[in-house]
């Protein structure tokens, strides 16, 4: 998930420099963005939602494997 | 790339070895010897919150600390003394109100840096050392385009500016002072160049990525011809040359040490592994490498290139954001540190020994929990004396602490563990701070917050409510797309990022 004003070309850019592969999306209406505000950072920022739609895990910082864990539980719900 | 040494050092100086091996140094690099039994310690610290720190890379000239802040500029440091750096400029902004994401010192004080353009390119700009004014002036004297790709790393010389891009390899700018005209390049044996270094007078080492590095023939800069080049361990990113030997930050392959003149360099000679990720390293002549290590600052004794060895590590501690460690220079035994939230400096000082408490885990979450549930911290001895944990204690009695006995002892090198259980009640968010005490010099006490959300299905995590869709574009079409609309029946992984 891209942030707000990041555009098609600095992203197209990125995934060739890095080799990417994955689908990257767009928070261009700030949705995500406003999911850690008032008070929270943009980034580092991980999100697992669930098999209904619902965010699960929300984390303001990369926790290692933290959020691999999550998927992993709620793939075996 | 620091420029020149410290003459005026506040605790000690002691003068050592010969000339600095970083260009345009000639007078012997500063030894500082710091108070306290501590063998790395931060000596000074600044971040400005309203600036949006994220600082990830940095130059040092002489009075000065540049770092860059992709989102926003450069941020300058003003050096009173390694000890003592204080901010000059709050503001700087550059070509496409973008931010800088490198940055270089030439020998003559100049600066050179690039940064991402909108349309998906990336300029290099020049300016004067020490015309950044406290109104926040950064008068750029010459800005040329790179289209179509990212500049990841800049050396500069008297003559030459020499940019890596990616997958567009080595770009080769001639600088007249500072302004400057692209000379040539060289594209052919480049997989994705991330960082370089001089190795001597006529060459330089690339990092090249998941291909390793290349060593490549500057005599004639305008046509730079790839010489040799050889696998590393991990990712070849970021490089630091000392003599004929390359030390390269490889990402999770830690640090690997190469020997340039042998006809094949690798395997390595030597290696470390990391227990985070190198993003960068700073190697000096007195036989150290300042890493940064992602999570930590690592020093590496590296006197003996064959045989590398960990010799400290720490934490930065910023009152500012979450600490991710980026970027580093380093001269003598001080190492000058961009860190996501601090730009910092930290003395080393060998020959001591003390404990070093370094943890798995300085937070806790248990995430979505429903039954009990337990999680271990392991904690790691890297000092040279014997660790002591003590008064391990937590303000929840949610949360239960397992330790073998009162006083943990964890030998030098060693390594012990906590058990931390959680036991759910009702649904709700839980949270408690775990302390604990050690003899480490510098972590006497140690906070560790611990989280968990009981869960029967209800919502967790931010102060998302749920209620309203979630939505995104799809970048390729510029279609708005609804997560449940798009994902329902499915597990979305989703990490925010800035292309910068």
């Amino acid at each position: 998930m891209a942030i707000p004003g990041d555009t098609k070309a600095q992203i197209d850019t990125f995934k060739a420099n890095y080799g990417i592969d994955y689908d990257i999306w767009s928070d261009i209406n700030s949705n995500f963005q406003e999911l850690v505000s008032p008070g929270g950072r943009m980034f580092p920022l991980e999100i697992v939602i669930d098999k209904e739609g619902k965010i699960r895990y929300l984390e303001n910082d990369y926790v290692k494997g933290a959020a691999i864990e999550v998927v992993q539980d709620l793939l075996n719900e | 790339m620091v420029k020149r040494p410290w003459l005026a050092a506040i605790l000690a100086l002691l003068a050592l070895g010969c000339g600095g091996g970083d260009a345009g140094s000639s007078a012997p690099p500063p030894i500082v010897i710091p108070e306290g039994d501590d063998s790395l310690m931060p000596l000074s610290m600044v971040h400005d919150l309203d600036f949006g720190q994220t600082y990830t890379a940095l130059a040092v000239t002489d009075h000065y600390v540049y770092a860059c802040v992709p989102a926003f500029g450069l941020q300058v440091a003003k050096m009173n003394g390694p000890a003592e750096l204080s901010l000059v400029v709050a503001e700087g902004t550059f070509p496409d109100g973008t931010g800088c994401r490198t940055i270089a010192a030439a020998p003559d004080d100049m600066l050179f840096m690039a940064g991402q353009s909108m349309d998906g390119g990336s300029w290099v700009a020049s300016l004067a050392d020490g015309t950044a004014t406290s109104d926040g002036e950064l008068p750029v004297l010459d800005t040329v385009e790179i289209p179509g790709t990212l500049v990841e790393d800049i050396l500069a010389t008297q003559t030459h500016v020499f940019v890596v891009a990616g997958d567009q390899g080595l770009r080769v700018f001639e600088r007249n002072g500072g302004k400057l005209t692209e000379v040539g390049g060289l594209i052919d044996g480049f997989d994705q160049a991330l960082g370089l270094d001089s190795y001597g007078s006529d060459k330089l080492v690339i990092g090249n990525g998941p291909s390793g590095l290349a060593i490549v023939d500057i005599s004639s800069p305008s046509s730079p011809a790839i010489v040799k080049s050889f696998k590393t361990f991990g990712v070849g990113r970021k490089v630091s040359v000392n003599g004929d030997f390359a030390y390269v930050a490889a990402v999770a392959g830690g640090v690997s040490v190469h020997d340039l003149t042998a006809d094949n360099p690798y395997p390595p000679l030597s290696s470390w592994s990391t227990h985070s990720s190198t993003m960068d390293i700073a190697v000096t002549d007195e036989g150290l490498a300042f890493v940064a290590n992602w999570e930590d600052l690592v020093v590496l004794d590296v006197s003996e290139p064959s045989a590398i060895k960990f010799a400290a590590s720490e934490l930065i501690q910023s009152s500012g954001a979450s600490s991710k460690v980026a970027g580093v220079v380093a001269e003598g035994n001080i190492g000058y540190v961009a860190d996501w939230s601090a730009i910092g400096t930290f003395v080393f000082a060998a020959d001591r020994e003390a404990p070093d408490i370094h943890l798995s885990k300085t937070k806790v979450k248990f995430g979505m929990v429903s039954i009990k549930k337990g999680k271990t911290i392991l904690i790691r001895n890297f000092g040279a004396k014997d660790l002591e944990v003590t008064d391990v204690s937590c303000d929840n009695p949610l949360f239960t602490i397992d330790v073998k006995t009162p006083v943990l002892t964890v030998e030098s090198g060693d390594i012990d563990y906590l058990e931390v259980t959680f036991q759910p009640t009702d649904d709700s968010e839980v949270k408690a701070n775990l302390t604990l005490n050690t003899n480490d010099p510098d972590e006497g006490t140690i906070s560790i917050p611990l989280s968990a959300n009981v869960i029967t299905g209800k919502q967790v995590g931010g102060p998302f409510d749920g209620e309203e869709p979630l939505i995104y574009q799809e970048v390729n079409t510029g279609k708005d797309v609804t997560v449940i609309g798009e994902h329902a029946g499915k597990v979305v992984l989703l990490a925010y990022f800035a292309t910068w």
